[in-house]
Formats: C-alpha cells, structure tokens, sequence
C-alpha cells in the first residue's frame, strides 16, 4: 500500500477547510471563551469567597479561586475537545463532507489529524484568553503557570482522541447522551471543586481512573508551582489516551467511509 | 443564567448593576423561592412575588409560542 507512506501528510488541507468555514461563524469559536470564564467568576470568586482556603497536600493553603481555575481551564479543554469530536458525527453523518472529502487524494488519515489539529487549535485559543484573564486576575501563584498552555492543548489532544474514536461508534444523536452523561459527572467529581483528599480512599481510586482528573492534576500543579514526579505519569495517561483514541478513530473512520 | 441567579453565592456579591440583572432572571427568582421554601424563612409577600414573576414568564411565554408556532407550521 504505497498510500500508507503519506498516509496524514495533507492533515493540513482539512484544517485549512474548517478555518475558511469557521470564518462566517466565528462567533461560535468565540462564545467558547465565555464558558470557562463564567465559571471562574461564580465558582472561583463568587462561591470562593464563602469557601476561604484550600489546603493543598503539602499543606500550603491557596485562595480557592486559585485552587479552583486550573481545574475549569481543563474542563474546558476537555469539552471544546469533545464538542468538536460531536462535529466531526455531523460532517460525516449528515453533512456527507468527508465522502467528497474522500474523493480526493486526501485519505483517512488525513481526515482524524486534520479534524484534531483544528480542535487543538481552538482549544490553544481558549486557553490564551482564559489564562490571560486568570494572570491578571492573580489566580497563576508560579512560573510553570506558562506551561499550562501546551498543558491545555495536551489534554485537548487526549480528549480530541477520546471524543473522535467514540463518536465512531455513534449511530443517532441520541448516542451522544451517553457521552454527556460521561462528561458531567467527571466533570464534577474529578477533584475539580475540592481535592482528592474530600473523597472516601476507595473512591479516590475511582477518581485516579478518571482522564479528566490527570489533566486536572498536570495543570493545577503548573498553576501553583507543586510539579512533581506525578506530573509525568499525567502527562503519559494524556497522551496515551490522546494516540489510542486517534488510532481507534483512524481505522473505524477508513472503515465506514471506503467501504 | 446558571451560574449567577444566587445559585452559588448571594446576588449580593454581584456588583450592583449585575445585582440588578440577577433580579430580572426568572432562574433568581425560583432558586430564592425554593430556598425561602426549604430553609423555612418564607416572607409570603416576597413568595408571593416570586410566584407571580414566574407565572408572567409562563403566560407570556405561552402567548408567544402559540404566535411562532402557528406562523411556522401553518404556512
């Protein structure tokens, strides 16, 4: 199979399409900004002012705003990441894009790395704008705090990974449910609002288990300046999830679409 | 509408012109009717206000369905 060789050389090509679609709709791009901005104002200033400090494991205690925007910050990754992959069920499904799209040199492959380059993209973009706000705010207490934002994308590529491979397997909108009723739970319970140390011990192993809870960790460690060994095993889960999900995700999407 | 009807923390934390906005969400008025209601401390003429803003919304909203409604699918 000679295609094999170039198999996701022109990713590119479907980034540059969904940038050119993108620019009539811009305003769905920029409302994404919001979100996890809206959250840090009610969460992190508003209810944090009732909540006092945190204590953080080794004992230093943080504002809970500070504690508390990493963590939305890797929400927010995960959902942008995973809204996208609920686009990607919608150009295949019913948009029919990548059936053109597959007429032309442009193979599977291309396909999954185009559509996750372009969710990365744009979760780089929320993180730029949220992290701005959170320093200016004084919500970043360390240096690291700048590593947060390939942090974001990382985790916006593990998502981005997990989202595509499952859409694969959807078959009516209905589906997605399932995947809402994945993402919100781990959303409040992945040691997001209050640490790992609230939960009983047996179900801290449930919460180590959770994808969400490593992007958590990696960030909320950049974020106050507490990196430490743990880190890297956060980082490896992320990107393991991020390559399976797209390998996953490769194959099913070759396989629906060329048969 | 979620996140600052005084479902977290008071509307009072709000800086007065958002105070103001959280006053005119229908969303503010059900959480303090309901936390009135749960918490024992129901003043009836601040209930009964809350219940009255809220029937508005569904009157209101009624009326104007039935008009959208009717002109998309009776065309």
């Amino acid at each position: 199979m000679t295609s094999a060789t170039i198999a996701g050389s022109r990713g590119g090509l479907l980034f540059e399409r969904n940038l050119m679609v993108y620019r009539r709709t811009w305003m769905i791009i920029f409302s994404g900004v919001f979100e996890p901005l809206f959250y840090l104002f009610s969460m992190g200033i508003g209810l944090g002012h009732f909540v006092g400090k945190v204590p953080l494991p080794n004992g230093r205690l943080v504002e809970y705003a500070s504690f508390v925007a990493p963590a939305l910050l890797a929400s927010a990754a995960m959902n942008g990441a995973v809204y996208d992959a609920g686009n990607v069920f919608w150009k295949m499904k019913y948009a029919r894009v990548y059936d053109a799209v597959l007429s032309t040199p442009i193979g599977p492959a291309d396909v999954a790395i185009g559509e996750t380059a372009w969710a990365l993209f744009r979760g780089f973009l929320y993180a730029i704008s949220f992290m701005a706000v959170a320093g200016v705010l004084g919500l970043i207490d360390s240096a690291w705090g700048v590593l947060a934002l390939p942090g974001a994308v990382l985790i916006g590529f593990a998502f981005a990974g997990l989202g595509v491979a499952a859409t694969t397997f959807m078959r009516t909108w209905q589906d997605f449910e399932l995947i809402a009723l994945v993402q919100l739970p781990m959303f409040l319970f992945s040691a997001t609002f209050f640490p790992l140390s609230t939960y009983p011990a047996a179900i801290q192993w449930v919460v180590r288990c959770s994808p969400l809870y490593h992007a958590i960790e990696l960030l909320r460690a950049l974020n106050l300046g507490t990196v430490g060994w743990a880190q890297l095993v956060n980082v490896a889960v992320l990107l393991l999830l991020g390559t399976g999900g797209l390998l996953v995700a490769q194959r099913r999407i070759g396989r629906q679409l060329l048969k | 509408m979620f996140l600052f009807s005084g479902t977290f923390f008071p509307v009072s934390r709000l800086p007065l012109p958002l105070e103001w906005v959280a006053y005119a969400t229908p969303l503010w008025h059900g959480v303090d009717l309901c936390r009135e209601l749960t918490l024992g401390s129901v003043h009836p003429l601040r209930a009964l206000g809350h219940v009255v803003y809220l029937l508005a919304f569904v009157v209101v909203g009624l009326l104007w369905a039935e008009r959208t409604y009717t002109r998309r699918l009776m065309q």
